[in-house]
């Protein structure tokens, strides 16, 4: 059995600047922090440009040089960002399997998928070319690629979408990561496909134990897949709570507004779809709550300081100073 | 991939026939008389003589059609027969030079070894500074290494090998005094001395056109690599965890050589015809002085057999640059 209490990756106080062209800075990611035990699946969800993408590459280290980040990243108790550069690709390339948005531009298209898939196997766990091969088309098998020994020469244009998204995903299984981190990997594919994919990452998480970290911003997916959720916006997480929690009783009107917009599955009669107003900001704004431009709740005291986060239950927290079940403001 | 070679091989012999025709009739249309070079003390009706023993008074069909001959079965008779002793015995006369009366593949056999190491190790050395040099200028883009490669790539283009030539003789030859202005072609590489002799002599012009060279191959493998660091899949290799050095030579650059490679294929012809000016400085006798002179000459033999020679390798180039591209890149295949 997984150990289910311990976190094995933790994310504390992360932060992150990103440099743009113009040499313009943005502060995309404000203090995140989190952390998913074995086992567990953790949904990120919130609409582009929410940093929910910049916060995995940089626990990642995958940022470009210009930008500028700080926070403590532990891993397995180790802090990442805070060890020498080899030792950290290694504990990442082998502790933490990564699946990206887009198949085919993740994988290199000279190189054959068995190449690709033995690589880091050869380079992390010291297999032979034999042995990373028999491990390479056990994998494909195991993500359900017919005939995996004999497409194991092949290159990543011979596959459709689907499959690819399947081959990155055992790639990203080679070396037994902790943690598989996947980055809107489904956002690309078509809707069986996707109910495909997520069948096969339930089934992976239940057969390897693994923690799954599920960035999406398809409340959808997040229902079905995740045990506990976050809900990221202009770069924050404004709230943390399991998923039954989050559906059922919705605490930051952000969060609320999301779930008003999306479809209910089982809905005796369809209802109008209720969008939140108005756009995400680009930049934080320098005083007050990111989101009050867009909140119909808004306090008064939402325009002068940005709300902290409110622990309001056990790992559950809102940043949010509007309470609705009062309907005012909360006490704590 | 060997019926697409096959098929492009068979499509280049009707395109080498019309350049041929093309070549022949631009020389044709062309002023000049290959006896202005003779003494004016020859009377006229000897000169018309000589031109009629030259076959200038056959039609230039007639000329056109011997000269086909001549160049596709009388003289790789010839070639075979100096090289293996068997001789298949073609009828008809050997392709002489106007000028020196002595076969026209006999003096390209002579001129030809001198061009190909001056061309050959320019463009060599060329390629060995131009990939590391774009690639480390596209890995930190904007740093000092970036900076100092876009300047000699800049200078490079556009300075002229003319320039150039003369600069390094005024300094190394003239001034210095470290390395002859001319290329002694009797110089045969036989112990140390000789091949440092023989490396000090091809050390200039080898220089001046590798400089040109890499300027232009670098800003190619630059770009290319540049292009491919931004790619999605680089990020996805390194959270993989593979080191930089994989990344970057492994990943990236097989990426990057796809239309790098190209580039260098097909630059080969170029660079034949760009060696043209750098052998007149250094006094290379090489196949580009030899059709300087040919010209001044009007020796329309050599003229029309070199040209078409420089058609082929283009041809042939171009051919193999696809060939290449085929095998570097998986996602084309020809067949």
């Amino acid at each position: 059995m997984p150990d289910r209490g311990r976190p094995v990756l933790e994310v504390r106080g992360l932060e992150a600047t990103l440099t743009g062209r113009s040499g313009a800075r943005v502060q995309a990611v404000r203090g995140v922090d989190f952390a998913v035990a074995s086992g567990e699946c953790l949904g990120v969800v919130g609409e582009s440009g929410s940093g929910k993408t910049v916060t995995l590459l940089a626990l990642l280290g995958l940022l470009p040089e210009t930008a500028h980040w700080s926070g403590e990243v532990r891993f397995e108790g180790r802090d990442l960002l805070a060890l020498p550069d080899p030792v950290r690709r290694r504990a990442r390339g082998a502790g933490l399997g990564v699946v990206f948005q887009e198949p085919l531009s993740a994988l290199n298209p000279v190189f054959s998928i068995g190449y690709q898939m033995m690589e880091p196997m050869r380079a992390h766990l010291g297999l032979t070319r034999r042995a990373a091969a028999a491990r390479a088309a056990e994998l494909l098998e195991l993500v359900g690629i017919p005939e995996p020994g004999a497409r194991l020469g092949d290159f990543p244009h011979q596959f459709s979408g689907g499959q690819l998204q399947r081959i990155t995903i055992a790639m990203a299984l080679a070396c037994d990561p902790r943690v598989l981190i996947a980055d809107e990997p489904t956002t690309a594919l078509d809707v069986t496909v996707q109910a495909q994919i997520l069948a096969l990452i339930r089934r992976l998480r239940a057969e390897l134990g693994m923690a799954v970290i599920w960035v999406t911003h398809d409340l959808g997916v997040v229902a079905t897949l995740a045990d506990r959720v976050l809900v990221m916006y202009a770069g924050r997480v404004i709230e943390q709570a399991t998923t039954a929690e989050l559906l059922g009783d919705p605490q930051h009107p952000y969060t609320r507004g999301l779930l008003a917009a999306a479809l209910a599955p089982r809905a005796p009669r369809p209802r109008r779809l209720r969008p939140i107003p108005g756009h995400p900001p680009a930049v934080a704004p320098a005083r007050g709550c990111s989101f009050r431009p867009r909140c119909a709740e808004a306090l008064a005291q939402c325009a002068a300081r940005e709300p902290p986060r409110i622990v309001i239950g056990p790992r559950r927290d809102v940043a949010c100073f509007w309470d609705p079940a009062t309907g005012g403001a909360r006490d704590g | 991939m060997l019926t697409y070679t096959m098929r492009r091989l068979a499509l280049a012999v009707p395109t080498l026939l019309l350049i041929s025709l093309i070549v022949f009739l631009l020389l044709e249309l062309a002023p000049g008389d290959p006896m202005a070079q003779m003494p004016l003390t020859i009377p006229p009706e000897v000169r018309e003589q000589m031109r009629i023993a030259l076959g200038l008074g056959e039609p230039w069909y007639v000329r056109y059609v011997a000269w086909l001959h001549m160049v596709f079965v009388v003289e790789p008779s010839h070639m075979l027969a100096a090289a293996t002793g068997v001789d298949l015995a073609a009828e008809g006369s050997r392709l002489l030079s106007w000028q020196s009366r002595a076969p026209v593949a006999e003096i390209i056999a002579q001129r030809l070894p001198q061009t190909l190491w001056v061309v050959g190790l320019s463009y060599l050395f060329g390629i060995l500074v131009a990939v590391p040099l774009g690639v480390a200028s596209a890995r930190r883009p904007h740093s000092w290494l970036d900076t100092i490669g876009t300047f000699i790539a800049m200078a490079g283009f556009s300075v002229p090998t003319f320039f150039t030539g003369v600069l390094l003789i005024v300094i190394f030859s003239v001034t210095l005094g470290w390395l002859p202005s001319m290329y002694d072609t009797t110089l045969e590489v036989t112990d140390w001395d000789s091949l440092r002799r023989q490396a000090a002599q091809l050390a200039m012009p080898v220089t001046v056109l590798a400089l040109y060279n890499a300027a232009q191959i670098s800003r190619y493998v630059r770009a290319a690599t540049l292009d491919n660091l931004a790619q999605d899949y680089v990020r996805a290799v390194r959270a993989r965890g593979m080191s930089e050095r994989a990344v970057l030579y492994l990943h990236v650059l097989r990426n990057a050589m796809i239309p790098v490679v190209t580039v260098i294929a097909l630059g080969v012809p170029n660079i034949f015809a760009g060696a043209i000016i750098t052998e007149q400085i250094f006094r290379v006798n090489g196949i580009g002085e030899l059709l300087i002179s040919a010209i001044h000459a009007n020796d329309i033999p050599m003229v029309q057999t070199l040209t078409f020679l420089f058609a082929v390798l283009i041809v042939l180039f171009n051919l193999l640059a696809d060939i290449l591209y085929g095998m570097l890149d998986p996602r084309i295949r020809y067949d």
